[in-house]
C-alpha cells in the first residue's frame, strides 16, 4: 500500500519537474513574466554571469540572451531529486545549444579575445557561430502556500565545445520544416492549448 | 504536509501515460516500427510535421517508409516535456535533439542537405562518404484521453537549429569497436528482446 507521504512526495516531485521545464522555456522564448514565476522572490541565483536576487536575474538575462544570441536552447536531460524536510534538492542535466553572429563584438563578448582568430571565418560557409555547453542546474525548491518555486539555483558549467555553425534552412529535407522557433509570443507554443 | 487528493493522483497517472506515448514515438521512429508508430496518434489525429501534413496515421506510413530510404541511422531523444494539463486533454511542449546519418549517396546528400552545403564542402575539400546533422526543436503536442487511453490529437514540429557535418564515425577501431550491440532499424534491435 503507497502511503500518503510518498503520494505527496510523487506531487511535489512532478511539480517540481514543472517548475525546472517553464524556466527552460521562458529562457528560450524570452518571457520575462515567466521566467519570474519559476523563483521566489527572494530567491538567489549564483548564475556566474550574475549572481544576486533570481527576479534581478530574470530581467537581466531575458535581456542578455536577446542580445547574445541568434537562439539559445537549453535541454535538461536527467533530473535527479532529493526531497529532504520538505525541501526538494535537484540536479538537473543540461545540454544548451546557442548560436551566435559573427560581429568581433558579438562574438567577443561571448567567446572572449581569442577564440576570432583561432577559427577561419571565410572558410567555414557561415557568418553564424555554435556552441553546446553542458552543465548542471543545482536547485532547491521550496513550497509555500501549496506552491513550489525555486529559492535557490546554482550553475556548474562541465564542458563547451564552440564551432562555425552550418545551419540549413532553406534548401533540401530542411527547407520542408516550415516551422521556426522565435523569441517571444509568436513561438508556435503559445498557442498550443485545447 | 496537506492530503494528496484524488485529482492530484490521476492527474499524476494522466501525466505518466502521456510521457509513455511521447517516448514510444521516438522509439517507433527510430526502430522504423509503423504499427508502433500508428499506436501513439489517434485515427483522425493530424500531425503538422512540415515534410508531411495531413492525417498522422498516414504520416506514420509516410515518415516510416522514408526514414529508411534516406537515413542510416536516426535518434529522437526528447529531453525536457512541460505539460500543461486540461483534464481530458494534455497540452505539451517536448524538447528534441536528434541525431540523423545521412546514407553515404550523393544525390540523397543533396535532397537531404541541399545544393549550398555540398559546394561549400567541396570548396573546402571536405565532401566525406557519410553526412550527418544534429537536429535541435520541439513537439508541440496535444494528447486526448478517449476511452482511459492518452495518445496524440495534434502534433506540430517546430526547429529552432541544426548543424550539418561530414560524419566521422568510427565502429570498428578503438574503444568504439568494443561496442558491438548496435541500434538498427527493425525488430532485430536490442529493444525488443527487453522482456522479463
Amino acid at each position: 500500500m503507497v502511503s500518503g507521504s510518498e503520494l505527496a512526495e510523487l506531487v511535489a516531485r512532478q511539480k517540481c519537474y514543472d517548475v525546472l521545464t517553464r524556466y527552460c522555456r521562458a529562457l528560450d522564448r524570452a518571457d520575462l513574466e515567466l521566467m519570474k514565476s519559476v523563483y521566489w522572490h527572494d530567491a538567489i541565483d549564483i548564475h556566474g554571469v550574475f549572481e544576486g536576487n533570481a527576479q534581478e536575474f530574470s530581467a537581466f538575462v531575458i535581456e542578455g540572451i536577446q542580445n547574445w544570441f541568434v537562439l539559445a536552447t537549453h535541454n535538461i536531460c536527467n533530473v535527479h531529486m532529493e526531497y529532504l524536510d520538505g525541501k526538494m534538492y535537484s540536479e538537473s542535466y543540461l545540454i544548451s545549444y546557442c548560436q551566435v553572429e559573427t560581429s568581433r563584438e558579438k562574438v567577443e563578448e561571448v567567446y572572449g579575445p581569442t577564440y576570432l582568430s583561432k577559427i577561419n571565418i571565410n572558410n567555414s560557409g557561415d557568418s553564424k557561430q555554435g556552441f553546446l555547453m553542458g552543465g548542471r542546474y543545482l536547485d532547491q525548491l521550496q513550497q509555500r502556500n501549496g506552491e513550489w518555486k525555486i529559492s535557490r539555483r546554482e550553475v556548474v558549467m562541465d564542458w563547451n565545445e564552440n564551432r562555425p555553425a552550418h545551419p540549413i534552412f532553406d534548401e533540401g529535407m530542411f527547407k520542408s520544416l516550415s516551422r521556426r522557433g522565435c523569441y517571444g509570443p509568436d513561438d508556435s507554443v503559445y498557442a498550443n492549448k485545447p | 504536509m496537506s492530503k494528496v487528493s484524488d485529482a492530484e493522483i490521476l492527474e499524476l497517472l494522466d501525466r505518466q501515460k502521456c510521457y509513455d506515448v511521447l517516448t514510444r514515438y521516438c522509439r517507433a521512429l527510430d526502430r522504423a516500427d509503423v504499427e508502433l508508430m500508428k499506436s501513439v496518434y489517434w485515427d483522425d489525429a493530424e500531425d503538422e510535421h512540415g515534410v508531411f501534413t495531413g492525417n498522422a496515421q498516414e504520416f506514420a506510413e509516410f515518415i516510416i517508409r522514408e526514414i529508411q530510404v534516406w537515413f542510416e541511422v536516426t535518434m529522437h531523444a526528447i529531453c525536457n516535456i512541460h505539460m500543461e494539463y486540461y483534464g481530458d486533454t494534455m497540452c505539451t511542449e517536448s524538447y528534441l535533439i536528434a541525431y540523423h546519418k545521412v546514407k553515404a549517396d550523393k544525390e540523397k546528400v543533396l535532397a537531404v542537405q541541399g545544393p549550398s552545403y555540398w559546394e561549400n564542402l567541396s570548396a573546402a575539400g571536405l565532401e566525406a562518404k557519410h553526412h550527418v546533422f544534429f537536429y535541435g526543436g520541439r513537439y508541440i503536442d496535444r494528447l486526448e484521453k478517449r476511452d482511459g487511453e492518452w495518445r496524440i490529437a495534434r502534433r506540430q514540429v517546430c526547429m529552432d537549429w541544426n548543424e550539418n557535418w561530414p560524419g566521422n564515425t568510427i565502429l570498428d577501431e578503438g574503444m568504439f569497436a568494443t561496442l558491438t550491440r548496435r541500434g538498427c532499424h527493425g525488430r532485430e534491435d536490442s529493444v525488443y528482446k527487453n522482456k522479463p
